[in-house]
């Protein structure tokens, strides 16, 4: 029997940045509001100052921010005909944990996606053919246009203070900007971020062979700024720890420091810390969702009465949480059946190794996670896919991430792994090597979905979630394609020695790190049939219960989610606001 | 529809053509660092520091004659200050661009190998270490703010860019162990906007969320550093 809490109007999952966003605009309402936190609550000051946060053993090696694998992790397999064993630790991706999730952990990297995006099949199919499709992939168009998601791409904007340099207002290219841009109805709240010597390197020779270089936009303020929320953001000062840490300085955009202090004083919004979802609770029909049950700080089991219930947790685990809690029908690989779990994508990524003459010195430890010089020619459609046979594409870039040190050990191929060449190595190129990073598109495969585990439990005995996902043919020659876009820059570069281009190959796997960019499983579509839930995120079979994040991507685009997810989140919120709420447990008409 | 989506690809391509130019990323060095690399001259500085040249009286005379002032001056300690913070602002007064009534004319009267030469002079005098705290009236705020900042302000810790209260955070961040006057006097210059010459205002902006009595806290709590 678990314990019982007063009811409230809406329940969220997961304290990132969707259920804060969403959470605080429908508290603004009156809308009573309570957020559930597995993790524990984090904020800037005290937890995430210098000079403990800058500890690379604890917050990237031990994963600090990240989901505990010894208490829940995935299961892996490429094929149905395989056994998926547990990850034991995380290398493939970070899934996040505690309070703000990945939207404090993550890097910065802010985009909108391509409007080609959002129209995959039809696109690709009006301009190539059908056949551009290989067999087997289930990529489709999203039931939403990028012009229809703008004003809240704009909206995200001012809430994480963006910077960057428009590079197509309105429609009207911007000189200095990336020419490739999707229009925005407005410029960046804040300037582009300054540039490291090596991206400025490699914007020097993408440029010279007649390419688009670009500044990257980003989600770390570059000036003192003041957001859509009236909270202050600082300015970034490039002390290279964004990715897997908290952001000393109030720089990168998180929910703590861009809306949670906002969120917390409206007497309608509470935030419930360590407070660990096991499921969504149903009505006898199975048609509504009575609220949800959690484990709480003491570990009592614990439900939670609500009226609607948001799906907030990271990217997949909302797929987990749907299937733990029996919503919508389990997607079926044979029969191509059922729809939760269908659509699972990671991203198409891969580098170019290279190694400078002494005279360069790339100071890796000047960073910050989301600096870099990139260009969009090869994204989306954006270039000529006839002749290559292909769908998808992927931007180029040097970032420069990091220079922590047990990380950042670069040595040319050939080096011994230890010992005292492997030492000389080390010392030689730690400061005159990075690599050409190359994030490309990944699109679903019949094969590849996600799955309740049959063998393996969580801490709270429930079933893992299971991946069953290989590369298709598709991704890796993309990726081949890119790969040599990128070595090709790479020899054009000053100073360099050697450029060393690694495609991605197949099989998918566990093991090699890749993005953090996983997705799908409860993908966004205007047909039940082959979507989870309708254009707001609402689900299809239990019209009270919102799905929020990656989750809802049909396929992935070469872009970073974060800027398109806080879009959608604004969006569910204002559908919830001005349509569900006048006919609740009703679908919103589209 | 093919038409369509050709015509609107030359028209992309024809706007990616006029935008011939692309942005050029390399930095340019700022003149202080220039001077800094092409002038090392010790000796020559401590030559201008002990006795002034022309119009710029001896840093000494303010400063301390190795360049810790004396107890309760309202002077900032020059005594190893990094160098391109050093060259930086004596730049900065030079252009006026941190303003002040004595410190503007002597910035005048330097050529920038001098201001090299006295960077360089300043950097390499040793800093006594620093005073042990009276941890008993220990003041509290300005150790909250100093080492751990202020959420509800958010305010990150001083020491997250300014690294050791003596040695500094790098090159441009310099310790902030500095006579209490002083450190009043530039956090209310930020504050008021009187002194502009941090980059996109990132000292100012945190200098407006800090009250009066913060102000008092921190100015009191480096001055036993």
């Amino acid at each position: 029997m678990s314990k019982i809490m007063p009811a409230v109007d809406v329940v969220l999952v997961g304290g990132g940045w969707t259920g804060s966003v969403i959470g605080k605009e429908l508290a603004a309402t009156g809308q009573r509001v309570v957020v559930l936190e597995r993790g524990q609550p984090r904020w800037t000051s005290p937890d995430f100052q210098a000079p403990g946060v800058r500890d690379e053993l604890k917050y990237t090696r031990r994963n600090e921010l990240h989901q505990n694998a010894a208490t829940e992790t995935y299961t892996f397999r490429n094929r149905v005909d395989e056994t998926a064993l547990p990850m034991r630790r995380w290398q493939f991706a970070y899934p996040a944990n505690h309070l703000g999730g990945a939207g404090v952990h993550w890097s910065g990297a802010y985009y909108r996606w391509d409007p080609v995006e959002f129209r995959l099949r039809s696109h690709y199919t009006q301009r190539y053919g059908a056949r551009i499709f290989e067999d087997g992939i289930t990529a489709q168009d999203w039931p939403l246009s990028y012009d229809e998601l703008e004003p809240f791409y704009d909206r995200f904007d001012r809430l994480v203070g963006a910077s960057g340099f428009a590079g197509n207002l309105k429609g009207v290219i911007q000189p200095g900007g990336n020419p490739f841009e999707p229009w925005r109805s407005r410029p960046y709240p804040n300037p582009p971020m300054r540039v490291p010597h090596a991206p400025a390197l490699f914007g020097e020779a993408a440029a010279k062979l007649g390419y688009h270089p670009y500044i990257q936009p980003s989600a770390l303020s570059t000036r003192p700024y003041v957001n859509s929320e009236g909270l202050h953001m600082n300015e970034c000062v490039y002390c290279g720890f964004c990715s897997n840490f908290g952001c000393e300085q109030f720089a990168k955009a998180s929910p703590q420091v861009c809306i949670l202090p906002v969120a917390l004083k409206l007497p309608t919004f509470e935030l419930r810390t360590n407070a660990h979802v096991l499921r969504v609770e149903l009505d006898k029909d199975r048609k509504s969702a009575r609220g949800v049950t959690y484990v709480d700080a003491a570990g009592v089991e614990t439900f939670q009465p609500a009226q609607i219930v948001t799906l907030c947790a990271f990217a997949i685990n909302n797929t987990r949480l749907l299937l733990l809690s029996g919503i919508g029908r389990p997607y079926d690989p044979a029969t191509g059946d059922g729809v939760v779990g269908r659509n699972y994508t990671h991203q198409t990524s891969s580098g170019v190794s290279l190694f400078f003459d002494e005279s360069v010195k790339i100071n890796p430890f000047m960073a910050a996670g989301a600096v870099a010089v990139t260009m969009d020619d090869f994204c989306s459609d954006n270039f000529d896919h006839g002749p290559l046979g292909f769908v998808g594409g992927g931007y180029i870039q040097i970032q420069v991430v990091s220079g922590a040190p047990i990380g950042n050990r670069p040595t040319p191929p050939g080096t011994p792994g230890w010992g005292s060449a492997w030492k000389k190595a080390v010392k030689r190129y730690y400061n005159h090597s990075i690599p050409i990073t190359i994030t490309g598109s990944a699109l679903p495969v019949r094969g590849g979905y996600l799955s309740l585990d049959p063998t393996y439990r969580d801490a709270w005995g429930q079933p893992l979630l299971r991946i069953t996902y290989d590369f298709p043919d598709n991704d890796i020659k993309l990726s081949a394609f890119l790969t040599e876009k990128g070595t090709e820059i790479g020899h054009a570069m000053r100073g360099v020695t050697l450029a060393q281009g690694n495609p991605r190959t197949k099989p998918y796997g566990a093991t090699g790190y890749q993005s953090s960019h996983i997705n799908g499983g409860a993908a966004m579509g205007s047909d039940p049939a082959t979507s989870v839930v309708n254009r707001y995120g609402q689900c299809w079979d239990v019209p009270n219960v919102f799905v929020t994040g990656a989750a809802l991507f049909p396929q992935n685009s070469c872009y970073n989610p974060t800027g398109t997810i806080g879009a959608l989140a604004y969006w569910t919120a204002d559908a919830i606001k001005r349509d569900y709420l006048k006919a609740p447990g009703k679908l919103i008409a589209s | 529809m093919k038409h369509a989506i050709a015509a609107a690809a030359l028209g992309l391509f024809a706007a990616l053509a006029a935008l011939a130019q692309s942005p050029d990323f390399a930095r340019k060095p700022p003149a202080w660092q220039v001077a800094l690399e092409a002038s090392k001259e010790v000796a020559a500085g401590e030559a201008i520091a002990t006795k002034g040249k022309g119009a710029a009286l001896a840093c000494a005379g303010c400063h301390g004659a190795k360049g810790v002032p004396a107890a309760g001056a309202p002077f900032p300690r020059l005594a190893g200050l990094p160098v391109e913070y050093f060259a930086k602002q004596l730049f900065d007064y030079r252009d006026g661009i941190r303003a002040n009534a004595i410190m503007g004319p002597i910035g005048k009267a330097l050529a920038d190998a001098e201001i090299a030469s006295l960077a360089w002079y300043y950097a390499s005098l040793e800093v006594s270490a620093p005073r042990a705290t009276a941890s008993a009236d220990q003041p509290q705020r300005g150790w909250q703010l100093a080492r751990y900042g202020d959420n509800a302000l958010a305010l990150p810790a001083c020491v997250d860019c300014h690294g050791g209260d003596v040695t500094g955070g790098g090159p441009v961040l310099p310790g902030l162990a500095q006579p209490a006057a002083y450190t009043a006097a530039q956090l209310s210059a930020f504050r008021d906007g009187e002194r502009k010459n941090d980059g996109d205002g990132i000292m100012q902006a945190i200098a407006k969320r800090l009250s009066d009595a913060d102000v008092k806290a921190l100015a009191d709590y480096y001055a036993e550093r």
